[in-house]
């Protein structure tokens, strides 16, 4: 399964993955990940770009219909972006477990 | 009150340049417009802006470039002009275009490659001229001081590119050493 096999994905594309859950353009995307990550994650707009491009050609999200008079365009998450996201939860709730695990272990 | 300082960086020097614009911008002027090695200020509050260089992956009259620049001009950031495929940001406050070192990567790998290519050919042009010059004969004459000059050059300019070249491959290095162990 796709979601098997991609491996970690950036901060950057989980953040995105994360916004888009709800449609979004590129400056709303920056603001929601700076919020949500309490200003630690600033996505530069060079990096979001190019981001944003390469998981549309990969199918994890999709330009929405420009709509009349706005030339800021929208994006927004697909069900196969769906997909690697719940794969990377799993993969993140794997690597927390065992952390955390360890920890308690060690601490008694 | 503007202001027209012309100046030349070589492409090697890329960071310098910015590093100079954004030394500009402290000092109370920031960069409104780029010319044909000029570059165009006005006074702005001392270091209310940043500015930010870039070689664009594709030509600047492109489709792909022109959205590129829209799509960063949406987030608040001005695009004052452009320069030998070099564009050219400013926007208040502290901005960078790159979070992730690998466009920094690829954008020194364009620019070795232009730069192997010159000294390639810079460095078989000197070796023929030099070559043309000592199969010349004795005789002082037009060509021979010529082929002297052209292979002069051309070697002093190699000397040149593999300088710049070592600086740029030492920058990659770098950069791909943090990748290593962070994302």
């Amino acid at each position: 399964m796709a979601s098997e096999t991609v491996g970690a994905l950036t901060e950057a594309v989980y953040y995105i993955l994360i916004a888009l859950m709800q449609p979004m353009h590129g400056y709303g995307i920056m603001q929601k990940t700076e919020e949500l990550s309490g200003g630690r994650v600033r996505l530069a707009a060079g990096t979001l770009y190019g981001a944003l491009n390469k998981m549309v050609e990969r199918g994890w999200i999709r330009a929405l219909e420009e709509e009349k008079g706005s030339r800021r365009k929208e994006y927004l998450i697909t069900p196969e972006g769906r997909e690697i996201f719940e794969g990377e939860i799993r993969r993140l709730q794997e690597l927390l477990d065992n952390g955390i695990k360890v920890l308690e272990a060690q601490n008694g | 009150m503007a202001k027209v300082i012309r100046k030349v960086f070589p492409v090697f020097e890329y960071e310098r340049e910015e590093k100079w614009l954004n030394e500009m911008a402290e000092k109370g002027f920031i960069l409104q417009h780029v010319g044909f090695f000029s570059y165009h200020f006005e006074e702005c509050i001392p270091g209310e802006y940043q500015v930010r260089m870039q070689l664009l992956e594709k030509s600047i009259h492109s489709q792909e470039s022109k959205e590129y620049i829209s799509f960063l001009e949406d987030t608040g950031i001005e695009h004052m002009g452009n320069m030998f495929g070099w564009a050219y940001f400013r926007k208040k406050g502290d901005f960078e275009l790159y979070s992730d070192t690998a466009p920094r990567i690829r954008q020194i790998n364009t620019i070795l490659t232009s730069l192997i290519i010159i000294l390639l050919a810079n460095l078989m042009s000197g070796v023929t001229n030099v070559l043309s010059y000592l199969s010349s004969g004795n005789e002082m004459s037009y060509p021979k001081v010529s082929y002297s000059i052209i292979g002069i050059l051309n070697l002093a300019l190699v000397v040149i590119l593999s300088w710049g070249i070592r600086r740029l491959v030492s920058k990659k290095r770098s950069l791909q050493k943090k990748d290593d162990l962070f994302e």
